[in-house]
This record gives structure tokens, C-alpha cells and sequence, in this order.
């Protein structure tokens, strides 16, 4: 997955079951594993750095200059690097990042059966809130869900903005999210709650990482025009419903919290409602 | 005159028409580089402008089915190039900055490299293939020049 995309000078010390790494210039490469975070020896020199840079970005930096304004590049197979630097304004707006001082790749990851205490089937008829900090494992449980939910035949469209759930890249996904699945990639999230309502027709909207006023209207639309929703959430506990999220409040029939610990994707409370 | 300064001159003549086809064709390639080149800059700018289709996609999908000297120093192949070092220069420094700027500051540049190869390949394009015959025709001349000298 990480073949031209990261120089073979980091991925050959790099072990099996990574899940993140961090690229900072002048600064030890660091990666995230199953069992923690480990410091590497080897400092990455700003030539590295260039050419890491140059590799995610293919040469192209115009081709992802909205996507970095956002703070991320999304690469093929799910990958996403998250970009640290200089904002470059142009009055309100944020041109462009210079000077990257540093990079966070997060691999996603698939793990089959850890949607299986949901009991999903083909009458499965719940609004699902996944919360938890980040890297906890929300989006490979969301990922599991949707491929089960659609395993099972029900019609799911996917809003991929950044492509992390399905991996999507041209036109193929790198990972399963089932057979029944239809994904909206690179869309704002504005825009595709709009075209998979109209478009689509979905029996369940699933999103990652709500976020501001418009994936608030959006999830109210798709639940009062009587579609499910499956979303995701930054939080660390189960009161989340305040300020700009209080309008969701009756919506989610059922609330799962993950923790990192003791390990990735812990189901620590869930609260059926 | 005797059979040997006859044949001199035949091969005064033949050589010089070859130096002269020669040139001719180097100035043809020399137009065609820069046709190609300045079709390629358009077909950049739509891609980048409407698909933010990264630079190396762009150069596959250019150069797809084409063959041309732009295209064959476009995927790096060591050739022979009918232009001068400062223009090949040129040129290799333009393409190697493309894909460092943002997509406006890109778009900006690109389109103003655009415009200005386009009134390149007008005003020398059609100079260039009238140069290469009239080299031609003088090499002839000079060859049969040459042989009646000689002869």
C-alpha cells in the first residue's frame, strides 16, 4: 500500500501492522503500531523529507492544493497524510501550505467481525453514533458496519470525502464495503448529502466525522426524508449532544464509544435508546 | 575530362543534397517538437484546469498512441534532439517546474506559457519548414555548382 508513496529509504524500517506514521523534517520517523508508539534512529534529513513530499504529492502539488488547505492529502487505497506547515492566505481564504515541516500518513485498516455484537441483519433498522478520540478505530468499525450493512442487503451510499472509508482511488475501492454499497468520494460533505438523497436513494447515509453546521443539516435531512444514518464522531464520552450537535440528539438510536485502550477499537459504553 | 572526375563530381553533388535533406529534416523536427510541445502545454492546461489530473498522468495520457520527439523526451528516452542546448534547456526547465505551485499560480503560469508558445509555433513553426527547403534547394545548387566546377 505504501510502495511509491513513501521513499523505500523510511518503508524499509518500518514493521508489519503500522498504522501511522509521522515524517517530520529534521526529526526521528516515528510510527504507531497495535502495541504503541516507537521512535525509529533514523532522522529524516530534509532531502528525505523533499522526496516523501514529492512522492505523496506526485509532482502535483496543484492537484491537491484544496485538499491541503484542509490539511490533508488523500492518497490511493485509503491512505491519508495529514500536512503540517506555513498557511498561505489570500485575504479570508487559505491559499496554500509552504514550508511542510511535517507529514502524518495513517494507513486504514480492515478488520472483518467487529461490527458482529451490532447483530446486523436484513432487518436492521437503527441510527448508529460512533464516538471516540482520534485513532480509536472509528472509522474501521464504521467501515465494518457498512460492509455487513450492505452484505445484507441493504442500499447504503457511502460519503466519502477523503476516500478513508472505502479506500476509493479512480475508480476502485481498496477495501470492502460490501456488495450493495454506492460511495460519493471528493464530494464536500454539502454537496453529497444533497446528491445521495436526490440521486441515490439510500436506505442508510454512512459519514465519517461530523463536523460543523452543514453535516448537522445534512444528517437531519436524511433522517426526516426517512433514511438511517451511520456517522462518526470526535468525543470522549457519551454526552455529545450539545452545542452544534443538540439537534441530533433524538436522532441516534444507539451510541457506541471506543477507546484506544487497551487496545484499538474497544467498545467501552454503548447505550441503546 | 575522364570518368573519375565525372564520378567526383556525382559525389560532390549527392553528398551535398544529402547535407542538405539533412538539414531539412532537422528543421521539420524542429517544428514538430514545438507543435507537439505547445499541444501539449493546452492539453495541461484543460487537465489541470478541469480534472487537477496530476503531471504524470497527464504526460501517459498525452503522449498515449503518439509518436513524436516531444513525447519520446517527455518519457525521458535519450534521443537526439533537433533543437540547441539553451533551447532544450529551456524547455527542460519549464517542464520541471511544473507541478511546485498551487492550482491558480499553476493555471496562471501554464496559460501564460501557452500563449506564448502559441505565437512561438505561429511566427516559427512555418519559418522553419520554409528554412529547411531553402537550405535544401541551395545544398542541391551547391552540389551542382560543385559538379560543373568540376567537371
Amino acid at each position: 500500500m505504501l510502495d511509491g508513496v513513501l521513499t523505500k529509504s523510511i518503508i524499509r524500517r518500518l514493521p508489519c501492522g503500522v498504522t501511522e506514521i509521522r515524517i517530520r523534517r529534521g526529526r526521528p520517523l516515528t510510527y504507531l503500531t497495535q502495541k504503541g508508539r516507537y521512535f525509529s534512529d533514523y532522522v529524516i534529513s530534509d532531502d528525505e523529507f523533499e522526496s516523501a513530499l514529492n512522492l505523496i504529492t506526485e509532482h502535483s502539488l496543484y492537484a491537491i492544493t484544496e485538499k491541503l488547505v484542509n490539511g490533508y492529502i488523500p492518497l490511493r487505497g485509503g491512505v491519508r497524510v495529514g500536512v503540517a506547515g506555513e498557511g498561505v492566505m489570500d485575504g479570508d481564504r487559505v491559499k496554500t501550505i509552504k514550508h511542510i515541516t511535517s507529514l502524518s500518513v495513517r494507513i486504514p485498516h480492515q478488520i472483518f467481525g467487529i461490527a458482529d455484537f451490532l447483530q446486523i441483519d436484513g432487518k436492521f433498522e437503527q441510527n448508529v453514533l460512533i464516538i471516540s478520540p482520534p485513532g480509536a478505530g472509528k472509522t474501521t468499525l464504521l467501515r465494518e458496519i457498512t460492509r455487513v450493512l450492505s452484505n445484507a442487503g441493504k442500499c447504503v451510499t457511502i460519503l466519502d470525502e477523503r476516500g478513508e472509508i472505502s479506500g476509493a482511488s479512480g475508480n476502485s475501492f481498496a477495501l470492502d464495503v460490501g456488495k450493495n454499497s454506492d460511495v460519493l468520494f471528493g464530494f464536500p460533505k454539502k454537496t453529497s448529502y444533497e446528491n445521495a438523497l436526490r440521486a441515490l436513494s439510500p436506505e442508510y447515509i454512512v459519514t465519517d466525522e461530523l463536523s460543523g453546521e452543514r453535516d448537522v443539516e445534512g444528517v437531519l435531512r436524511a433522517y426526516y426524508g426517512g433514511v438511517k444514518v451511520i456517522a462518526t464522531l470526535h468525543g470522549d464520552s457519551l454526552d455529545v449532544f450539545h452545542g452544534e450537535f443538540a439537534h441530533l440528539a433524538p436522532i441516534f438510536d444507539r451510541l457506541i464509544l471506543l477507546s484506544k485502550y487497551p487496545r484499538v477499537g474497544t467498545v467501552v459504553e454503548e447505550k441503546k435508546r | 575530362m575522364n570518368t573519375l572526375t565525372i564520378l567526383a563530381g556525382v559525389l560532390l553533388f549527392f553528398s551535398t543534397s544529402l547535407v542538405g535533406l539533412w538539414v531539412k529534416r532537422r528543421f521539420i523536427r524542429k517544428a514538430s517538437f514545438y507543435e507537439s510541445y505547445y499541444r501539449y502545454l493546452q492539453y495541461a492546461w484543460d487537465k489541470i484546469s478541469y480534472e487537477r489530473m496530476p503531471i504524470g498522468e497527464i504526460n501517459t495520457s498525452y503522449c498515449k498512441g503518439k509518436k513524436d520527439e516531444f513525447c519520446d523526451y517527455l518519457q525521458g528516452k535519450t534521443l537526439a534532439l533537433p533543437l540547441s542546448e539553451g533551447e532544450i534547456d529551456e524547455v527542460s526547465r519549464y517542464l520541471s517546474a511544473i507541478g511546485t505551485s498551487d492550482a491558480d499560480t499553476e493555471l496562471a503560469t501554464l496559460g501564460g506559457k501557452c500563449s506564448e508558445m502559441k505565437r512561438f509555433t505561429e511566427e516559427n513553426c512555418v519559418k522553419y519548414r520554409k528554412d529547411g527547403t531553402l537550405y535544401f534547394k541551395l545544398a542541391v545548387l551547391l552540389g551542382v555548382v560543385a559538379f560543373i566546377i568540376i567537371v
